[in-house]
């Protein structure tokens, strides 16, 4: 079951809205203000999304969003407002906002809002748990494997990595053979996407090696 | 003079001129040494400003002496420059101020140290413009022929001079020189300075006391004194005073005017300023004007060196000197000798040591010099001397051959005026040996007979280079006349003139004086012999005894020639009367060897008388008379009629003194030389006494100039004359008589003189005095004019109201009194009031005019009586002037058509009505709303013009309210209809006319026409509203934002909830009590939104005013609401508290929400900068004493002392986006509702604005909102 929050002032906006989110079978929870959202903890209630009213009393919709983001909280954002303008909009989807909606919010924009805005909380939900194991398989890795991986991902042939480290090709082999295992990937393609993920290539190259590419 | 002067003068010159310049250069050295070693400090600048012309001498001699007494300044340089005002030629004050810039402008560079003005008379226009033109700087002013100035005039830089005339001195100068004068004729203009100078002269002559007639000449132009100067009678002496100005009006330069009427005169001018010296004029104690211009230089002299203006005095010069003018004593025959002892003649012909002696000392001196060095030519010049002595001598004898020869010479050259004339001429001529001789001199002591014929001989001679021969008379000084024969010839000598006229001449006097004698004794004789009644005889001297007489003797006296004969004839023929007188005659007179003649009478053989006018001549021999012969002439017939003469002259005077009335006779010369018994009796005075003129002694003072002259005017046109005068009588008493005279002629019309009576007319006087009096008493203007139309009798009023004196109208026609313009017909009028004589008044129907003399005219009212008295028809006129009731008239008409235009232009309503309404006075503005005249609406009703009933009726009851309360009555509005169908909104007070009898039965009223007052109010409150309202508009513009967000909130409930219905319907899947929720909330939130929207659109609403009593918590309250959204938005924390139970307020609850509205919006301006913890807003609504009180406390910066005020007004703001009409707005607002606004700085931090607004009171009593 995939969650709403719906923050807003109005008691009978978040009455309204709370029906209306619910008929289309998503699981609500509601505050009246941005400052109880914040101290729900939210990030812990896995694949969720925010619907945020932009102007309220104390913390408003915006100064949240970026205390969330300050706080790493990655809950995709739906803002509505009873009138906003193009500059709050646009900061508020620089921001990270899935959507940025005029009250009154239509069902026809908003469930769809609410919609992608799951999918991208989902995504986001599967690829950390990706990473996860990606740092847990590379956590297994020795350092020269780590070295020789980081250097196999930017497409340099064994012989090189070799002259690079100052061993021989077959030692280099052997190490990469040991990565691609303990990674647990078949090919190379595999090996250069997971370390993307984690940003490997960025991570450990050398200067050398940047003036060769 | 000597021939040898012209080489001597020449060669003199030359030196002199030499010497002078060698004198100068040296003198010029020094004086340059003087000025270098001097203060060089810059030159003293002198301003001397003159009043009157510059061509007139006394202005440039003074400014002369003044430059001349300043050219002696010790140190330092002057720098002189002169104007010339001539405000006598241009009296025009707009002039006085140009020429005072053009000064101002002139002298702005260079301003002068010292000013003087030189004036005549008074300053005039001169001294203000001096005033102003140099106001520091020292002022002389120097008058110089004049007069009084007010001190107070000037300031303390000014010092002062003026030069006074003296006519007593000169009046008697006329006395001592012409002892005979009887007459003087002043002389002057009519100027103000010219009138000032002869009332001195006035003064002085009554000093003289009447024993000198002074005539004033003030009024004449110059042509009419042309004319009477040069016709002045015998012992009549001129004194010019002064004219700058003319009868006529012109100006004249006095100078000019004294030189001309010194050359008309027929008697000598005396003057008393010595600028008119010289042209003409004898003389007089003058002021001198080099004197009076040194001691003005002499002044300005002292203030220069440093004296200070106010310590010198302000000197009035009085000093005046007897000066005379030598040709003018020379052209009346003056001897010198009479003139007082310390005269000064001036215009004396310099003697030649006079005008030569410089020249001659110097010649002498070079010629000594030449003689020194030239000793050496001694001898080359023995021969010339030789030649010159031979020359002297042959001069010499020349002029002995001439002195004895009693032979005149002369010479002279053609062109030049200048004669030479021997000792001989100078001796007939009485010309001292040194004197110059003129031609003119010369022509002037030629007989007057002579005169022309000799001047047209000499030009004669003079054209024609001809001999010239001529006999003439001169007239000597001591009235001696000569007769000269002369002869001259023109001869051409190289003096580079052409010719010298020479001649000799001979006083032929005696040989004329001879001449004449025998022509006359032939004359004499040839008559005698011729006629027959003349005895020649011849008797012998010793024995008395005729030795021969001629036949006509027989029939002279009757007896025989025989008897002549005898011894003793003739003496005891002569009337024992005329006897001894006859024989004494003849001895002593023989004796003297004369011839001689008289006159005695003897006796006829019959008895009778006979008159002899005997003829004798005496014939002598060594010893004595032997001989005489003569010549009798019976003059019996001429002496009987010479007797009937003197006997009727005796019968005349016998009957004079014995007739009743006083009879007198004077002669041709107009002096009385016989007065009647009569007369002596009622004067009470001798003959002696009143022979002459001693007669006018006895006149009164008051009559004896008009009565002298009529007499000398008749006298003079030889008229009859008849007049009124009063006359001493004895007693004393004035009394009236009839003097009438008639001219007495020879019976060949020769002029004898008058002979006149007077009549005693206190009789019938003191009858003419009782109607005099009582016409002189009336209080109008009473003319009597006789048949004829002459005035005979005006009374005081008529003076008074004419201008005429009495004398001035008495005896002309009375249509003096009548315009030019109707004088044509007026004798006709008069003619048939003559033919119908009846009582009656003219002037009631028509304007009757009279002229006054000064030409202007009064309207009168004229009263004819007429009086038949035994001398004809006299009309007894009386004037009445009705011209100031006339005005009085006028001026109350035009005061009622005066204010019959102010009420006719009062655009408002002036009206009175009677109690039925009917218009009695109305004014233009009233006529023109019904669209009539004021003609029109007079005595008609409002009815007549206005169709609303209800107007008319509503007008009339409140006329009858205020006719029969007797109160005044104000009508804020009421309507009225006007022609053009339009509704006018009147305020009109109506006031009762009060009647004598206390009552009212009329209503005056005075209408305002409102309409436009009405229309511009409420014009004024809807741009008021307007205002308002744009700014409400403008506030909620600033609330947009939160308003929207505010209305979105319900709306977005709405939408949700009712979409979360249709899925649950759609979905199938509900209950109805949730849906039957979720309607519920739809509702209530429709209900918010509507509030919300209502709210605003209350705002924003154009509305009128509209009062109404209101809660104001709750009306805060609302705007508290309203801003809520925006106070989240701007994170303000609003505070709204109720001060427990408060009145209600009257007013309208839009415009004081708009004022909350911004109070509120302003304090989260107020509060933009603050953290957002601070900012709070509280709201208080509190109760007053009598008021409810609004406070809105912000936390915000405060206000500045200068913008808590300046904050209410228009344009001020302190926000950039900011019209700066809120707070104006909002302060005029809750002003209206009689509340008011404020703002207050917090103990703490931020302002706070308070509102405070009255409680509701009962409407009655409430004052009206504006």
């Amino acid at each position: 079951m995939m969650k709403v929050f719906l923050v807003d002032d109005d008691s009978s906006v978040r009455k309204a809205l709370t029906r209306l989110i619910r008929s289309a079978g998503y699981d609500i929870e509601t505050f009246a203000s941005a400052q109880e959202f914040f101290k729900s903890k939210p990030e812990a209630a896995g694949v969720a999304c925010l619907v945020l009213d932009v102007r309220m009393p104390g913390l408003n919709g915006l100064e949240l969003q970026q205390a969330l983001r300050a706080a790493n909280v990655t809950i995709p954002i739906i803002f509505i407002t009873g009138h906003g303008d193009i500059p709050m909009s646009v900061n508020a989807m620089k921001a990270g906002a899935v959507d940025f909606l005029p009250k009154p919010v239509r069902q026809e924009a908003l469930l769809p809002a609410i919609e992608q805005a799951l999918a991208r909380a989902s995504r986001q939900d599967a690829e950390a748990a990706e990473l996860i194991q990606i740092e847990r398989r590379l956590d297994t890795l020795t350092p020269r494997e780590r070295e020789v991986m980081a250097l196999v991902v930017t497409g340099m042939l064994n012989k090189q990595i070799a002259y690079e480290l100052g061993t021989v090709e077959k030692t280099i082999k052997v190490h990469r053979s040991r990565v691609m295992e303990k990674m647990q990937v078949s090919s190379f393609a595999e090996l250069v996407r997971l370390a993307e993920k984690v940003g490997i290539p960025e991570q450990n190259r050398s200067p050398g090696t940047s003036a060769r590419r | 003079m000597s021939p040898n002067k012209p080489f001597y003068t020449k060669t003199a010159s030359g030196r002199l001129v030499w010497l002078i310049y060698l004198l100068c250069t040296l003198a010029g050295s020094a004086a340059a040494d003087r000025v270098l070693g001097a203060d060089a400090a810059r030159a003293k600048r002198v301003l001397i400003i003159s009043t009157g012309s510059r061509f007139s001498p006394g202005f440039s001699l003074v400014d002369q002496a003044i430059l001349g007494a300043l050219a002696k300044l010790p140190s330092g340089a002057i720098e002189s420059s002169g104007e010339n005002l001539d405000i006598l030629g241009f009296p025009s004050e707009r002039f006085a101020l140009i020429f005072r810039d053009y000064l101002s402008e002139k002298y702005a560079e260079r301003p002068p140290d010292l000013v003087i003005l030189v004036y005549v008379g008074n300053l005039g226009t001169a001294g203000k413009v001096l005033q102003q033109l140099f106001p520091r700087t020292p002022v002389i002013v120097a008058g110089f022929t004049e007069e009084d100035i007010p001190r107070d005039q000037f300031d303390r830089f000014v010092v002062g001079i003026a030069q006074r005339v003296n006519p007593r001195a000169t009046i008697e100068i006329i006395r001592r020189l012409q002892p005979d004068v009887r007459r003087i004729v002043v002389i002057s203009g009519t100027s103000e300075v010219d009138r000032s100078a002869l009332n001195r002269v006035k003064q002085a002559a009554d000093s003289f006391g009447g024993k000198i007639d002074f005539e004033y000449w003030d009024d004449r132009s110059m042509t009419e004194l042309r004319q009477a100067v040069s016709t002045l009678p015998a012992q009549t002496a001129v004194l010019f005073s002064r004219m700058f100005r003319d009868g006529a009006g012109h100006a004249v330069i006095s100078s000019q005017a004294g030189q001309s009427i010194a050359q008309w005169a027929n008697a000598p001018v005396y003057v008393m300023t010595d600028t008119l010296l010289g042209m003409g004029a004898l003389g007089g104690s003058v002021a001198t004007i080099d004197g009076f211009g040194k001691r003005a230089g002499e002044l300005a002299r002292l203030i220069l060196t440093g004296t200070a203006p106010a310590t010198l005095p302000f000197e009035i010069r009085t000093e005046t000197v007897p000066v005379f003018d030598w040709r003018a004593l020379q052209r009346w025959r003056i001897n010198e000798s009479r003139l007082p002892t310390n005269s000064v003649i001036r215009f004396r012909p310099a003697s030649i040591w006079d005008q030569y002696s410089q020249y001659m000392v110097v010649a002498l001196v070079i010629f000594l010099l030449q003689a020194a060095l030239i000793t050496g030519l001694v001898l080359n010049r023995l021969n010339r001397r030789r030649a010159e002595k031979e020359l002297r001598e042959n001069q010499e004898l020349l002029e002995m051959a001439t002195r004895a020869g009693g032979l005149g010479l002369w010479a002279r050259d053609v062109t030049g005026n200048q004669v030479w004339a021997n000792s001989v001429i100078r001796a007939q001529l009485g010309i001292r040996p040194d004197e110059s001789i003129q031609a003119s001199d010369l022509l002037a002591r030629i007989h007057p007979d002579d005169r022309a014929e000799v001047i047209a001989e000499v030009a004669r001679a003079h054209e024609g280079n001809a001999y010239y021969e001529g006999e003439f008379r001169i007239q000597l000084s001591d009235g001696e006349q000569r007769w000269i024969f002369t002869k001259g010839d023109t001869v051409n000598v190289p003096t580079g003139h052409g010719g010298r006229r020479m001649g000799v001449s001979l006083d032929i006097t005696e040989r004329k004086r001879m001449e004449f004698a025998l022509r006359e004794s032939e004359e004499n004789f040839r008559r005698l012999v011729e006629t027959t009644a003349a005895v020649i005889w011849q008797a012998d001297f010793g024995s008395w005894s005729f030795t021969y007489v001629t036949p006509q003797a027989v029939r002279l006296l009757g007896y025989p020639l025989e008897q002549w004969y005898e011894k003793d004839f003739w003496t005891s023929h002569i009337h024992p009367d005329d006897r001894e007188e006859a024989i004494d005659t003849c001895l002593t007179k023989s004796k003297i060897a004369q011839d001689f003649d008289f006159e005695y009478r003897m006796i006829r053989s019959s008895g009778e008388i006979v008159w002899i006018h005997d003829i004798v001549s005496c014939q002598h021999n060594g010893g004595g008379p032997y001989q005489l012969r003569g010549l009798m002439l019976d003059i019996t017939e001429r002496k009987r009629s010479e007797l009937a003469i003197r006997e009727s002259e005796e019968r005349f005077r016998t009957v004079a003194n014995s007739a009743p009335v006083m009879i007198w006779m004077s002669g041709a010369d107009k002096l009385c030389t016989f007065f009647n018994k009569g007369w002596i009796d009622f004067t009470g005075r001798t003959l002696e006494q009143e022979l002459g003129n001693g007669w006018t002694e006895g006149i009164c003072p008051e009559d004896v100039e008009h009565c002298l002259a009529v007499y000398r005017n008749s006298f003079d046109a030889r008229r009859e004359y008849s007049m009124e005068y009063r006359l001493r009588r004895r007693d004393g008493e004035y009394c009236w008589v009839l003097g009438q005279g008639v001219p007495r002629f020879e019976a060949d019309g020769g002029f004898l003189g008058y002979i006149g009576t007077a009549t005693d007319l206190s009789e019938i006087k003191r009858g003419d005095e009782r109607f005099r009096l009582a016409v002189e008493a009336s209080s109008n203007a009473t003319v009597m004019v006789n048949d004829q139309g002459q005035i005979v009798l005006v009374n005081q009023q008529t003076e008074t109201l004419f201008g005429y004196s009495r004398k001035e109208l008495i005896g002309q026609s009375v249509e003096l009194l009548v315009p030019e313009r109707f004088r044509a017909n007026h004798p006709h009028e008069r003619a048939r009031f003559v033919a119908a004589p009846q009582a009656r008044t003219l002037g009631l129907d028509r304007d009757l005019c009279a002229r006054r003399k000064d030409g202007s005219e009064i309207l009168v009212e004229i009263g004819l009586t007429p009086i038949d008295t035994p001398e004809g028809l006299l009309v007894l006129t009386s004037i009445v002037d009705i011209s100031a009731r006339r005005q009085a008239e006028d001026a109350l008409e035009k005061e009622r058509a005066f204010l019959r235009q102010v009420i006719d232009i009062d655009p408002n309503f002036i009206f009175a009505k009677d109690r039925e309404g009917r218009f009695t006075l109305v004014n233009q503005a009233i006529a023109d709303a019904y669209g009539t005249t004021v003609e029109g609406l007079i005595g008609k009703t409002d009815a007549d013009f206005n169709s609303n009933r209800d107007e008319v009726e509503y007008f009339h009851s409140k006329d009858l309210e205020v006719i029969d309360s007797l109160q005044e009555r104000f009508i804020a509005e009421e309507k009225l209809t006007d022609a053009g169908g339009k509704v006018r909104w009147l305020q009109t007070v109506k006031r009762p006319i009060i009647e004598e009898t206390g009552m009212a039965n009329q209503v005056l009223g005075a209408s305002t026409d409102i309409t436009m007052r009405k229309t511009v109010e409420a014009e004024l409150r809807q741009q008021r509203d307007e205002l308002a309202h744009v700014s409400r508009v403008s506030l909620m513009g600033e609330l947009a934002a939160s308003l929207a967000h505010e209305l979105n909130q319900p709306l977005t409930a709405i939408l949700s909830n009712a979409q979360a219905a249709q899925r649950f319907i759609t979905n199938k899947d509900f209950s109805l009590d949730e849906v039957r929720e979720i309607l519920n909330d739809i509702v209530d939130d429709n209900n918010r939104a509507s509030e919300i929207i209502r709210k605003i659109r209350a705002l924003v609403r154009k509305e009128e005013l509209t009062l109404a009593r209101l809660d104001l918590p709750a009306v805060v309250g609302e705007v508290v609401s309203l801003v809520h959204s925006d106070a989240i938005l701007r994170n303000v924390k609003l505070n709204y508290q109720i001060g427990g139970a408060v009145a209600a307020v009257r007013g309208d609850r839009i415009q004081l929400q708009q004022v909350m509205l911004n109070l509120f919006l302003n304090a989260f301006d107020a509060m933009k900068e603050c953290a957002i913890d601070d900012r709070q807003l509280t709201i208080r609504v509190d109760a007053g004493v009598g008021t409810v009180e609004v406070s809105v406390c912000d936390h915000g910066s405060g206000l500045t002392s200068a913008a808590l005020e300046s904050i209410f007004n228009p344009f001020f703001t302190t926000k950039r986006e900011g019209l700066g009409m809120g707070l104006s707005i909002s302060r005029a607002i809750v002003e209206r509702h009689g509340g008011r606004l404020w703002a207050e700085n917090n103990n703490g931090r931020g302002s706070t604005f308070y509102v405070v607004l009255p409680e509701f009171v009962a409407l009655e009593q409430a004052p009206e909102l504006s």
